[in-house]
């Protein structure tokens, strides 16, 4: 493979440079910046693209154009722009990007720097390795495609994290695993050692509930019998005190003395009993009786005396005492009552009215006040008529009773008249003033100057007093026509301002002149004609006109103060006119209210206010006599009502006496009495049937007794028994001694048949006892052996409790299944760290394998290579490299046969030592894989001048076989070469520029 | 010839602790026996079959023992027989509490016999079985068994390896000519945790366990329904599934995601696809993400994150780790052909024999002895994942 030619179109300082490479060696010359190690940059960016990192120049064009370039290497195109990179066979085919580095020989980046495109710094790389005492990594780095230092790191990175996993002594990673695997198993067998017990536990409380089981069974057996025992011995008891009882109830029974026979008569006695209360009734009750019969017949008798003497209980049994009766009566009184009361209220009524009538008549004579007054009374009344009628004909004539009535005869009425007989008389008296003055006044303006119409009037004396003094200002000529006369002469003798404009001037002045004296004659003439005054007009002329005109003026005043004298007296006559006027007015107005006042009381139009107040008292005296009139009639009215109400009752009492005649009451008695005789009567009637019912109950009384007393003493016979004496007493006695017999009787029977049926269960319960208790030891006391059973039942069951407990505890541990967990966890993390430290160890070991075949298989053929070129470069002072396998110590042999180490050797050997190997590794991979051209970018520097030609030489050897280009800035290594090669191509390298020295073939630059 | 139907089950492994799994795990094992037991109480069956392993520890878990004999109590009651033998996890020498057994159970002893099933009076099958009486049984269990005798139908129960199936631990080993041998229509088996039917003539079948334990135990668990008609197995034995909580194993390409969060969306995403199981999630595929993922604590924050996310869903879901094989973005094979150092080095790994690999690995595995050494696939798969190693460490910085 070798670079045919290249274009770059924009890298760095390059742009659009291209050139022909020859093949075998290329000598670029150049000086500093001249763009050497840019175009070194280029190679490698061509092959292998941009290296990683940000820190990486990535030469941007700085001259423009397209960044990247063109490299053809053996017929092939690699085309490279910025990250992209194409490539183009010889045939025209594409490949894809793998086929440039199948194109380098698979070799990497690394590989080319190091090995094949390198600087100064690149060979001096190899020292830096020596001083880290590497040298192997280092140089079979190089060799390796891998940086050394990547090998190195790799390898560390390898170690350090399996040890991290498991270091050989530490306690950490899958060691520290283990040991809580241990740990935990420890744990688990200490765990399970309480599950040994668990059978145990399981054949105790089996065995304790069985015990507790029995011992239960036991205790309820030993609580049956006891409450056996306990009944029975209590049923014993119960038993003896019923007979103690029966014997007393037997002593009782014989002591109630009760014979059979008495029993048998039980129901004679019970009903014998029941008879007593009615019978001690009666027996308290007659002599209460008898007493009453005796009261109530005295009563009675006394009350027929009353009644008169012919009255008896026969006479007394006859007379209607009946309801119907009893109203009747009532009903009498009461009409009577209401006729007596009519009479009184009457009565009443008539001395009230006689009483006004006397008020009325007072210092009268006569007094009347009987009914047979009546007629007199009449008479009266008929005379006060008369008077009444008479007054009120005599008052005005057509006023009837209505007029009286409605006629306003009060003080304040009177004092409403009078104050219309003032208002009209004072009416009258203004109208009289009014008059008066009227006629005053009239006689003024008759005594008034008459008023002269002639002579000049005001305005006209003006008028002529202004246009005289007009005209006597008038008459001397005025200034302005001098002014006139001034200015012709002026223009005429040569005033230099235009002739013809001051003749105008003067000549307009002129007729103005003359225009303005014709009108002051016509002035003048008008004026002695008004005034009336001939003569020439002059000073004189003018002063008589004014002495003419001051007269006229005050004659003109005179005439002026006539006429106003005249005016004020007319205007003076009208006003009192009009007074006058205004007073008959109101007079007038006066008048007819008066007459609306008369009309309101229909009196008569001519009424005067003193006539009306005259008629005021009048009908006062109209109004007294009437009242006579009417009062004498009241008084009449009540003296007839009075007999009417008297004659109503007088016939009332009639009937009432015929009423009594039929009810066989004495008809002379009055209401009262008549109804108190009605009531005795009636009392008396009761009286008697009283004493009849007391009479039939004192007999039913009286046989009661004797037949109780007989019954009581029957009883006593047949129960043997002796009288206490009183019957009711005996019967009691007879009935107690009976009842308690019976109870007794009852109470011992039942009694009787409780004892038989104790004295069976008592029984019964003692052959139950001996059953029960049949095979069973028992003490004396029961209960002290059943709370001996119990503290042992209690016990057990304390036992059992913890047993199942311990149990319970042992089935739901979950501690020894944590544990188990805990260890399954464990063993997983273990497994996990053991793959993992696995492939690290076994990455180790593959990378151990490498390095150790690069150092077996590789570094022969490599160092044998480079030795021979280490002996050309120093010019056979040293034969050979020696590396040995196991340690990394680097050794030369010197010409002598010795041996250095690197340490030993001058910095320009070291160099040629590591250029030397340079090439015993491109020998090699030239031999194993293929030829790559050589890039060099200055490297000699170092070398003195008879090794510089010693690599020349070997470089131009070297560049038979492989393509070379070198770089460098000194133009005696430049000479150098061209020694050692006098047909090698230069190409000069300025600012980015590329030229071929026309002494070169084929090759142009662009 | 009456028809009859009965349950086979094994390896119940009750108190199973589960690893790294939230504490309801615990209870999983408990809960598929009880799904077992409701199993035979809904199918009516005549009888349960249990082959062996019903504890999971020789170790004493009381709490096992009592809950295995609640169940079988229920059974009692609705007059269902029950057969059991002891496997290599329980076997006989264990602990055992006194716990008394309804009298519708038998449980086998070390030496074979055979029992009557009947039902009403009527026999309907023979039942021969044997227990492991100790840890290690050794000896070919299945010889021990006596020929059928007479029609009647014939089971034998035995917790065995039949055939050195790999994967279990070689007790009771025997083949299956030594169970043909006996001449037995049904062979209820148990030891192998995956249901399989071994042979239909007779019928030699695992059913599986009832509960899948860890992620080695995917899918879902259970036990067989067989009916039997006329002295022969009526159609197939049904499955059924009885696994209260499900192992999945998922797999995830990250090849497509640049971040850890296009990571985390699509393991999530993934997540909401699954029903309500445990999971164990594999990354594979080649990304720029494995430099991130080797970053340590990274996947650790990763699982938690993952697990909160996926705890909270319809179907929630425990993500049960989170593994990574997941290469580099680099190409190995074409690295390879390289004459550099890690075309070198991968040249060198491909060298690396097993033993090689067990030396390196033996000082852990020697050391403690819990472990157990990776077997030669895992080997080959920890091999492939140092060389991503190596070439990840060994290429970084490496032009793009």
């Amino acid at each position: 493979m070798r670079i045919e030619s290249f274009r770059i179109d924009g890298f760095g300082l390059f742009r659009d440079v291209a050139l022909d490479v020859p093949a075998g060696l290329t000598v670029f010359f150049g000086g500093n910046e001249s763009g050497k190690s840019t175009l070194l940059a280029f190679f490698r960016f061509a092959l292998f693209g941009f290296p990683r990192g940000r820190k990486a120049n990535r030469h941007q064009p700085l001259r423009g154009g397209d960044h990247g370039g063109r490299l053809v290497l053996s017929g092939y195109t690699i085309d490279r722009r910025g990250s992209s990179a194409t490539l183009v066979a010889p045939d025209g085919s594409h490949r894809d990007g793998d086929g440039i580095r199948v194109l380098c020989g698979n070799i990497s980046r690394e590989v080319f720097e190091n090995i094949y495109a390198f600087s100064l710094e690149e060979l001096q790389r190899l020292d830096e390795a020596l001083e880290a005492g590497d040298l192997r990594t280092t140089l079979f780095g190089a060799g390796a495609g891998i940086k050394p230092e990547t090998i190195r790191s790799a390898s560390k990175a390898l170690i350090g994290r399996a040890e991290e996993i498991f270091p050989p002594k530490k306690k950490v990673g899958i060691n520290a695993c283990a040991a809580r695997l241990a740990e935990l198993r420890k744990a688990a067998d200490v765990l399970g050692r309480d599950y040994d017990q668990f059978d145990e536990i399981c054949r105790q409380i089996e065995v304790t509930d069985q015990a507790v089981a029995a011992a239960r069974e036991r205790r309820i057996l030993l609580r049956k019998l006891d409450a056996l025992r306990r009944e029975r011995q209590g049923k014993e008891r119960e038993l003896q005190l019923l007979e103690f009882e029966v014997e007393d109830m037997a002593r009782s029974r014989t002591l109630l003395n009760v014979k059979p026979a008495l029993l048998a008569r039980a129901a004679d006695v019970r009903s014998a009993e029941r008879r007593v209360g009615q019978h001690v009734k009666y027996r308290d009750e007659i002599p209460e009786m008898e007493t009453q019969i005796q009261r109530n017949r005295s009563e009675r008798e006394s009350l027929l005396g009353k009644l008169g003497a012919q009255w008896n209980d026969h006479r007394l049994e006859s007379f209607d005492t009946s309801l119907g009766a009893a109203a009747d009566l009532a009903g009498w009184i009461a009409r009577i009552n209401a006729a007596e009361h009519a009479v009184r209220k009457a009565g009443a009524r008539e001395e009230a009215a006689r009483a006004e009538l006397d008020r009325l008549l007072s210092g009268r004579d006569e007094h009347l006040n009987s009914i047979g007054d009546l007629a007199s009374r009449r008479n009266q009344r008929d005379a006060a008529q008369l008077e009444f009628e008479r007054a009120l004909h005599d008052l005005i004539p057509g006023w009837g009773e209505a007029h009286i009535d409605a006629f306003d005869t009060s003080p304040a009425h009177r004092v409403r008249l009078q104050g219309f007989r003032t208002r009209l008389a004072e009416a009258e008296a203004a109208l009289r003033t009014a008059s008066g003055k009227v006629e005053t006044a009239r006689n003024d303006l008759a005594a008034c100057k008459p008023v002269d119409g002639g002579g000049l009037k005001a305005n006209e004396i003006a008028a002529l007093r202004e246009r005289t003094r007009l005209l006597s200002r008038r008459k001397a000529s005025p200034y302005w026509i001098f002014l006139a006369v001034a200015a012709a002469v002026l223009s005429l003798a040569g005033y230099p301002y235009p002739a013809g404009a001051v003749l105008a001037m003067a000549a307009i002045a002129l007729w103005l002149f003359f225009r303005r004296r014709a009108q002051l004659r016509r002035d003048f003439s008008v004026l002695r004609e008004r005034l009336g005054l001939q003569g020439t007009v002059n000073e004189e002329w003018f002063v008589r006109a004014e002495a003419y005109l001051d007269r006229e003026s005050d004659a003109l005043h005179e005439r002026q103060a006539a006429r106003e004298e005249r005016a004020k007296t007319e205007l003076k006559v009208a006003r009192h006119l009009a007074e006058e006027e205004e007073a008959g007015r109101a007079r007038d107005l006066e008048i007819a209210a008066w007459r609306a006042h008369l009309e309101s009381f229909r009196l008569p139009g001519d009424f005067s206010p003193d006539s009306a107040i005259d008629a005021v008292s009048e009908v006062e005296n109209c109004r007294r006599l009437r009242e006579n009139r009417d009062s004498l009639s009241r008084n009449i009215a009540a003296l007839e009502a009075l007999e009417a109400v008297r004659q109503s009752r007088d016939r009332l009492l009639t009937e009432w006496r015929v009423w009594l005649k039929t009810l066989d009451i004495p008809e002379a008695l009055a209401p009262e009495l008549a109804r108190e005789f009605f009531d005795a009567a009636r009392q008396a009637l009761r009286l008697l049937s009283e004493e009849r019912t007391a009479a039939n109950r004192l007999d039913r009384a009286r046989k009661d007794c004797v037949e109780f007393d007989a019954a009581v003493k029957e009883l006593l016979e047949a129960g043997e028994r002796p009288s206490a004496g009183d019957p009711v007493a005996d019967v009691n006695a007879l009935g107690e001694g009976l009842r308690r017999a019976l109870e007794l009787d009852r109470q011992l029977q039942d009694r009787d048949l409780l004892m038989k049926r104790l004295r069976r269960v008592v029984e019964e319960a003692g052959s139950q006892e001996i059953q029960l208790s049949a095979g069973m030891s028992l003490s004396e006391d029961l209960e002290q052996d059943q709370e001996e059973l119990d503290a042992r039942i209690r016990k057990d069951d304390e036992r059992l409790g913890e047993l199942r407990q311990q149990k319970t505890q042992l089935e739901t541990d979950a501690r020894l299944a944590e544990n188990r967990q805990q260890q399954e966890a464990t063993l997983e993390e273990m497994r996990r760290l053991a793959r993992r430290w696995a492939v690290l160890t076994i990455a180790r070991r593959m990378l151990d394998d490498a390095r150790k075949f690069h150092e077996q298989q590789r570094q022969p053929a490599v160092v044998r290579q480079a030795s021979t070129y280490f002996q050309r470069l120093t010019e056979a002072r040293y034969k050979s490299i020696r590396l040995p396998l196991e340690d990394g110590e680097i050794q030369v042999e010197t010409s002598d046969g010795g041996l250095k180490n690197v340490e030993a050797l001058s910095r320009g050997t070291a160099e040629q030592l590591y250029l030397a190997l340079r090439f015993g590794y491109i020998e090699e991979f030239a031999r194993r894989s293929m030829l790559l051209p050589i890039v060099m970018d200055d490297i000699l520097v170092n070398f003195d001048a008879g090794r510089t030609q010693s690599a020349a030489q070997a470089l131009a050897e070297f560049s038979k076989t492989h393509q070379v280009l070198f770089f460098t800035c000194h133009p005696w290594i430049v000479e150098t070469f061209r020694t050692a090669d006098p047909t090698v191509a230069v190409v000069d390298v300025d600012d980015g520029s590329l030229r071929r020295r026309p002494d070169s073939s084929s090759a142009a630059a662009m | 010839m009456a028809h009859f139907s009965f349950i086979h089950a094994a390896d119940l492994h009750l108190d199973t602790p589960f690893s790294a799994v939230s504490c309801d795990g615990r209870e999983a094992t408990f809960r598929a026996y009880d799904r077992v037991i409701d199993a035979c109480l809904e199918h009516r069956v005549d009888a349960l079959l249990i082959a062996g392993d019903v504890f999971d520890s020789t170790e004493k878990s009381l709490r096992a023992q009592i809950r295995f004999v609640q169940g079988l109590e229920k059974l009692a009651s609705a007059r269902i027989q029950i057969f059991v033998v002891h496997g290599n996890h329980d076997p006989l020498d264990g602990w055992y509490a006194s716990l008394r057994m309804p009298p519708n159970v038998h449980v086998f002893r070390e030496r074979v016999e055979t029992c009557e099933l009947r039902r009403d009076g009527e026999l309907l099958a023979r039942i021969a079985g044997v227990s492991h009486p100790k840890k290690k049984e050794v000896r070919n269990l299945a010889r021990l068994f006596p020929e059928r005798q007479g029609d009647a139908f014939h089971i034998g129960l035995l917790h065995c390896n039949v055939g050195g199936e790999t994967g279990h631990e070689a007790y009771a080993p025997c083949e299956i000519d030594d169970l043909r041998r006996a001449g037995y229509d049904y062979w209820a088996l148990g030891h192998v945790h995956e249901k399989r039917i071994f042979s239909r003539l007779p019928w030699v079948v695992y059913s599986g366990n009832t509960q899948g334990r860890s992620i080695r135990e995917k899918g879902a668990r259970g036990c067989y329904l067989i009916e039997v008609e006329r002295n022969a197995v009526a159609g197939e034995p049904r499955f059924l599934e009885t696994d209260a909580v499900r192992w999945l194993a998922a797999q995830v390409d990250a090849t497509a995601f640049d971040s850890l969060d296009d990571l985390r969306t699509a393991l999530i995403a993934r997540c909401e696809e699954l029903p309500s199981s445990i999971v164990r999630f594999t990354v594979t595929g080649r990304s720029s993400l494995y430099t991130d993922l080797d970053r340590a604590g990274t996947p650790d924050d990763l699982l938690l994150a993952l697990r909160e996310q996926a705890g909270l869903l319809q179907h929630p879901v425990w993500v049960e780790s989170l593994e990574f094989s997941l290469g580099p973005e680099i190409d190995l094979a074409a690295r390879k052909r390289n004459s550099d150092f890690l075309g070198d080095l991968l040249n060198c790994a491909d060298l690396l024999t097993a033993g090689d690999l067990r030396r390196e690995l033996e000082p852990l595995f020697r050391r403690h002895r819990y472990l157990d050494m990776p077997n030669d696939e895992e080997l080959q798969q920890l091999a492939r994942e140092a060389q991503w190693l190596c070439a990840d460490l060994l290429t970084r910085g490496e032009a793009v």
